[in-house]
């Protein structure tokens, strides 16, 4: 049973790493050696091509275009997530047919929105603004953000918030000093969702931006494959750069949704 | 004391909003560029221009060769301002939603589909027939100005029209015996034979996205049987001569790479660009992927031809037009400024820019003497004079279907290859696709 145990871990592992290390392999060969020697080793570890993915573009710069979006729609996302979901845990009129028109976005693709949000962005004066893309993105994610949140939240005891009305609090304290902090783990599960998805999105950072001083890092990685040229070790080198930190947000937020599922929230 | 608590949450809250909405305007234009629209400055015109020719490709450092003397020439009252988007679906679609939105950029090019209007139907386009005086015309064919004509109306200028030929490796030819490329499809069919027991694969094809590679052959084999009229819009696609092609056509995928099925246009002039392969049709964009090594062992040729007078020698498939279109603007100066730029991109001398630095084939007349041919390069010099010898040509399938069809053919193509279809059906499909 043990060595099955192992076995299935050692295929799983096997499944989920092969692709990246191809990946960071290929990211090392020339264009040429990619294509005649897909898997194996590079003849010559092609360190150039991460140079030229850095001196090609103000690669620095994307990334934190990427960065601040990534942050800036994940925080708007999460607070509107959590003070929606906060009211759901009271008793008001019409209370699922609310729900239902906070979540129906899920179901409706968002290349159906294009034209509306380009041309709401454009009359809020926020195109080609790093904001204009944060606020797009957290609109778009908000629908699963509030199901994410609302559905941890419902895993709270009432007598929570019957215990914090008894000892005086109000509405509004009793969310800041009683609801938000058990409802960490939900939320953190949200805003991974929302960072990697605010990552990795291309359509809305290519439709919502044109200068360079607003491109992200998505938008950049399509610099080298292009119609007309297309060098896919460079690109794989820049797709390397952009993965690292979708690893390192993932690695730290879900160490902190085992703390958190862990922490007792009724004492 | 509550409400003290609350007052600084929200003020908190209010802050940190302020910042984000004060760091994100940092970044911000004073005007929105798109906006075709909107009022332009008297003083100095800012022109936003869309691209999907970044400064990684020779044809984008062209581009931005061009845009930059434009802008030294008008230093006082014009600038044209390039904004690139590399991918070009992703700028496609974005060209669409500005013009939706009533934001049209001030210039944008795409790829001309008499099959979707959407763009000249929209209302929203520049008209440049009161602009199009006899200098102006002389630069271009009837024929092209015509074909961008839409309801009377001029709505873009021709720009781009690449003509598509074989590239053949000479060293692999002589390698299996043949002398030079063939002229007919007959011979075609015995060198590429010849090339297989010599343990060459003769092609590179490709099935997936528009299967370009193989749209070309499939398109010089259509026109070959019939003449340059087969794909005219109008005509029904379920014919006895688009059968026939693609029975050709499933017979030329015995002389592929094995990866020729669902593989895409890298994978396919990948495999001629490593020596895998002895041809491919392509557009002169490849010559700038071809290493240096390589550049003496490769010829560039015209189609073969059945020999039946069909077609005539040295006719080419072309890519689809890519014109230049402009916003219609509120400002007369700003319309002067943009046609002013367009006859600066469409004269002799940007002309040669483009041709020569960026490797492009134009619509634009053009004439290049001996020292410009042979500046162009060696395989540009051969594709600029084979293409321009070209008696007639057909634009390539893919860009004149409708989009139903287009993203319907890279399953009909593995279907026919996979004898899912036979050629028959494989007409019949692709004319249903089609309407």
């Amino acid at each position: 049973m043990k060595w099955l145990r192992f076995g299935f871990k050692m295929l799983f592992l096997l499944v989920t790493m092969v692709p990246f290390l191809w990946l960071i392999l290929a990211s090392f060969k020339t264009n040429q050696e990619l294509f005649a020697a897909p898997f194996s080793l590079p003849k010559r570890w092609m360190i150039e091509n991460y140079e030229a993915v850095l001196s090609s573009h103000p690669i620095p710069h994307y990334f934190f275009n990427s960065i601040f979006i990534a942050i800036v729609s994940t925080l708007l996302g999460v607070i509107v997530a959590t003070l929606v979901s906060y009211a759901f845990m009271y008793t008001f009129k019409f209370k699922s047919g609310w729900l239902l028109l906070v979540t129906f976005g899920i179901f409706i693709p968002t290349n159906a929105f294009i034209v509306p949000y380009y041309f709401i962005v454009n009359w809020l004066g926020l195109y080609d603004t790093l904001l204009g893309v944060a606020l797009v993105y957290a609109g778009v994610s908000l629908p699963l953000c509030v199901l994410i949140v609302k559905t941890y939240m419902d895993s709270i005891q009432h007598e929570i918030l019957e215990a914090s009305f008894i000892d005086g609090a109000s509405v509004h304290r009793t969310f800041f000093q009683v609801i938000l902090p058990v409802s960490y783990p939900g939320m953190t599960t949200a805003s991974i969702f929302l960072m990697i998805t605010a990552w990795n999105e291309l359509l809305f950072a290519s439709l919502l931006t044109q200068s360079e001083a607003t491109r992200t890092l998505q938008v950049a990685i399509r610099f080298f494959l292009t119609t007309f040229s297309a060098n896919y070790p460079v690109a794989f080198a820049a797709m390397v750069i952009a993965i690292i930190p979708t690893i390192v947000i993932y690695s730290l937020l879900s160490e902190k949704i085992i703390g958190g599922l862990t922490a007792g929230a009724v004492k | 004391m509550k409400r003290k608590w609350f007052k600084e949450k929200a003020a908190f809250v209010l802050i940190f909003i302020l910042i984000v909405a004060g760091c994100g305007s940092g970044n911000s234009k004073e005007t929105v560029t798109g906006g075709g629209n909107s009022a332009a400055s008297k003083q100095r015109i800012e022109l936003s221009m869309l691209s999907s020719w970044s400064t990684d490709t020779e044809r984008g450092r062209a581009l931005q060769a061009v845009v930059e003397k434009f802008n030294q020439e008008n230093e006082d009252n014009i600038t044209v301002k390039l904004d690139i988007n590399a991918d070009w679906p992703s700028l496609q679609q974005k060209v669409k939603t500005m013009i939706a939105a009533g934001q049209t950029p001030d210039l944008f090019n795409y790829n001309f589909n008499p099959n979707d209007l959407s763009r000249q139907e929209s209302g929203e386009l520049l008209d440049f027939n009161p602009y199009m005086d006899e200098e102006w015309k002389s630069r271009f064919t009837e024929q092209d100005l015509q074909a961008m004509t839409v309801d009377g109306q001029l709505t873009s200028i021709p720009f781009e029209k690449a003509g598509i030929l074989f590239y053949y490796n000479k060293e692999l030819f002589t390698q299996a015996g043949i002398e030079s490329f063939p002229a007919t499809w007959d011979e075609f069919f015995q060198a590429c034979e010849q090339l297989k027991a010599a343990g060459i694969t003769p092609i590179s094809l490709m099935t997936s996205d528009d299967a370009w590679h193989t749209t070309n052959l499939f398109t010089y084999l259509a026109a070959s049987i019939t003449g340059t009229s087969v794909f005219e819009p109008g005509q029904s696609l379920d014919t006895p001569e688009v059968t026939q092609a693609a029975q050709y056509l499933k017979q030329l995928f015995e002389y592929t790479t094995p990866d020729a099925l669902g593989g895409n246009y890298s994978v396919s002039s990948n495999n001629f660009l490593i020596g895998n392969t002895a041809m491919i049709i392509d557009g002169p964009w490849l010559i700038g992927s071809i290493s240096e090594e390589m550049i003496p062992s490769i010829g560039i040729a015209a189609s073969p031809t059945f020999g039946d007078g069909k077609v005539q020698p040295g006719f080419t498939v072309t890519d689809a037009h890519t014109p230049w279109s402009a916003a219609k603007q509120t400002s007369q100066e700003k319309e002067e400024a943009v046609v002013q730029f367009l006859k600066f991109m469409t004269s002799e001398e940007s002309s040669k820019t483009f041709t020569i630095d960026g490797r492009i084939l134009l619509s634009m007349r053009l004439e290049l003497n001996e020292d410009e041919v042979s500046e162009a390069g060696p395989i540009l010099g051969q594709y600029i004079k084979t293409n321009s010898e070209a008696p007639e040509s057909i634009v390539n399938i893919v860009r004149i279907l409708k989009p139903a069809a287009t993203s319907k053919l890279p399953s009909l193509l593995e279907g026919l290859i996979l004898d899912k279809f036979t050629p028959e059906e494989f007409a019949k499909e692709l004319e249903a696709a089609n309407q």
